[in-house]
């Protein structure tokens, strides 16, 4: 009877493990996410000159970070890292960088245009509704959420996933990348899609 | 008055050893709402002080701000206060606490000398001028 028990306490443990490892890796939340935990896939949102769909882009490489227009530090930050890697990148013409705001309540699509060329020219600038950023935050995994701020000027700040998405050129999800990578890990994986 | 005098010398020591370096705002598209400024500040003295607030020559409010990494998500929050401790310093860096400047009142662009007052817990007052980095 000991032996069995022992059996399930061990069997139980490994399971337990591996559980553990699947959902809180440590090492995924805080670096790179594997691209095949998460679906991927068309959404369409809305750009400065009308809908804009991720299969508009069908044959290139695309880029993906979510963001918001009135974060500070991580949202220019990302596309300032971004710019920088792409300055690196000699088939920089094949990749497209779409700056998705879910700030859906302060961000339009003029306000994100507005904001991502100021990093770059040719970056674009994306937005919806509730309903459509939803639906393309769930393809990609993305957490976001509105914290009310009651006793400051911004009124409320959304916290959110700081995550690069790299799309290739059939419209599947190859690479995710924390921001918070160094900008060559950041580039080793793009070349890799682009090649 | 010989009280008054020792008051004054303490009071003026005390702040006299609090400096700052590598202080910079982060220039952001015209029409921003919001940027975020980074410094060091250094308190040489032997006690701790409290930033309290801060007012600057470009922002209608300017708020104290720490950015935390959970689960990979990214969260701001305001905070009343941040300790700068004795014989030590309080490090505003991208990623993490941040002066957050809002409703700016003019453009950051190369023309903006950015200045700012930092009001501590002890009464006095620390000017700063900021670099710009995009």
């Amino acid at each position: 009877m000991w032996k069995v028990t022992l059996g399930l306490l061990v069997l139980g443990t490994l399971l337990f493990a591996i559980v553990y490892k699947e959902n809180f890796d440590s090492k995924e939340d805080v670096y790179s996410a594997s691209a095949k935990s998460i679906q991927g896939g068309e959404f369409t949102l809305n750009g400065e000159r009308g809908p804009v769909s991720l299969s508009d882009f069908k044959g290139k490489t695309v880029v993906m970070y979510f963001g918001f227009t009135a974060c500070p530090d991580v949202c220019p930050m990302a596309l300032s890292y971004l710019n920088g890697v792409l300055k690196d990148v000699e088939e920089r013409d094949k990749v497209k960088v779409l700056f998705v705001s879910v700030d859906h309540k302060r961000d339009s699509p003029e306000t994100v245009g507005k904001y991502v060329r100021f990093f770059n020219k040719d970056f674009i600038g994306l937005t919806g509704s509730q309903e459509q950023i939803n639906k393309a935050v769930k393809k990609y995994n993305v957490y976001y959420r509105f914290i009310e701020m009651k006793n400051s000027g911004l009124n409320y700040t959304v916290d959110h996933t700081s995550r690069f998405f790299i799309v290739g050129p059939d419209g599947s999800l190859q690479k995710t990348i924390h921001s918070q990578e160094p900008s060559e890990v950041f580039k080793k994986q793009l070349l890799s899609v682009l090649e | 008055m010989k009280i008054l005098v020792i008051f004054v010398v303490v009071s003026f020591s005390t702040f006299a050893k609090i400096s700052y370096q590598d202080a910079f705002i982060r220039l952001m598209p015209p029409g921003s709402f919001a940027t975020a400024g980074f410094i060091t500040i250094k308190n040489g003295s032997n006690t701790a002080v409290d930033l309290i607030g801060v007012e600057s020559n470009f922002s209608k409010v300017t708020e104290l701000h720490t950015h935390v990494v959970k689960d990979g998500i990214m969260q701001m929050r305001q905070v009343k206060k941040m300790k700068v401790p004795a014989k030590g310093e309080l490090v505003l860096k991208p990623h993490g606490k941040h002066l957050m400047f809002l409703e700016l009142t003019k453009k950051l662009d190369k023309n903006l000398k950015p200045k700012a007052n930092l009001k501590f817990s002890n009464g006095k007052e620390l000017k700063v001028l900021f670099k710009k980095k995009k």
